[in-house]
């Protein structure tokens, strides 16, 4: 899949869709479009320049916004819930200043908040949307991340009722060892191929007919 | 339905800022800039000499960096490294592969070693880079 690290393809697509937007609002709108299109066209091809960039703009965030829409454009129809979702949680942490960098590679979309004084790593996926704090494309949180992407895709809706609502609640009453070893985690660490070891097992805790029976039959099994 | 929505987003919200949820872990990482493979351990040491018993050893390819866990130290979520100095020894992997631990620790085969506490490390920008 083609990711444009440099930003310049999705940044056009998104210049070309602003200007046709901007019409809705007359002269100013399009005025305004244009002091945009300019400061994005010095950031990307002028990055050192900023005296020609407009000071009122962010263009950090600005930038970072339309990479995350264009999550949208990864998410199966039968995932939108959980997609949109992950769109309104990952735009508010963006515009509340909680976003670094944002990242589209392997079809998700990493929304990623750098804080060197923090050992603590975390991340949390809505649709194409991995929501995370120090994580990098690569590591293992980032694959484990990538395979509730995919669970994502695979149970559509349900990942809420399945995946979504057991994992929060065992992320947040179960012990670190129950909720690594709950099924939908195991699950989400081999779909993602995360390297075995002790944070991120793959052998189910149970392996017999009426653990999967309620696996499957009960709407959330948090275990 | 407007409520339910604004009730799971600001739920959503909220919880990210738990300690508990969402899916966290704590680590140190270690990144290889150099271009041949390393090996890499951790630990409290009293002092600067290797670790008697052979310590979990993690490879890091050229290039690549990998996490060591909180639990790998025994050190639940770093809180010891408010107060104390963490031991990173890095060693050759062909070092690691050629010779036995009591050989390499006799030796001192070391490629480097870094002290730090987590004020230290954040200066180091989170993570150590080799070299």
């Amino acid at each position: 899949m083609y990711t444009d690290p440099s930003g310049n393809i999705f940044g056009l697509i998104w210049l070309v869709n602003k200007v046709i937007k901007s019409t809705d609002h007359g002269v100013s709108g399009v005025k305004g479009t244009i002091k945009e299109a300019q400061g994005i066209w010095n950031w990307t091809f002028n990055g050192s320049n900023m005296s020609k960039m407009d000071p009122t703009i962010n263009y950090k965030q600005l930038i970072n916004s339309y990479k995350i829409d264009v999550g949208e454009l990864m998410t199966a129809p039968w995932e939108k819930p959980q997609a949109m979702l992950g769109n309104l949680v990952s735009h508010t942490r963006n515009l509340s200043g909680n976003v670094d960098n944002v990242e589209i590679r392997n079809g998700v979309v990493l929304v990623n908040d750098n804080d060197p004084s923090s050992r603590r790593r975390w991340g949390m996926t809505l649709g194409p949307y991995i929501d995370s704090e120090n994580i990098e494309v690569g590591d293992d949180m980032y694959w484990h991340e990538l395979g509730h992407t995919i669970q994502s895709r695979i149970l559509g809706p349900l990942y809420i009722t399945k995946v979504g609502i057991p994992s929060l609640m065992s992320a947040t009453f179960g012990s670190d060892e129950y909720h690594s070893n709950s099924w939908y985690e195991v699950w989400a660490n081999r779909l993602g191929g995360v390297p075995e070891s002790n944070e991120y097992p793959r052998d189910y805790r149970r392996n017999n007919f009426w653990y999967w029976w309620w696996i499957t039959t009960l709407p959330i099994y948090p275990n | 339905m407007k409520n339910i929505f604004m009730i799971v987003v600001a739920t959503f919200l909220i919880s990210g800022s738990c300690e508990k949820f969402p899916e966290s872990k704590y680590t140190i990482r270690v990144r290889n800039n150099s271009t041949f493979t390393i090996s890499v351990c951790a630990g409290y040491l009293p002092d600067t000499l290797l670790p008697v018993n052979k310590p979990i050893l993690k490879e890091i390819l050229a290039g690549k960096f990998v996490d060591i866990y909180d639990s790998e130290v025994g050190d639940e979520k770093f809180q010891k490294l408010k107060n104390e100095r963490i031991t990173v020894f890095i060693l050759h992997n062909d070092t690691v592969k050629k010779y036995d631990w009591t050989t390499i620790k006799s030796d001192y085969k070391i490629l480097k070693r870094y002290e730090f506490n987590d004020k230290e490390l954040t200066e180091m920008g989170g993570s150590v880079s080799f070299p």
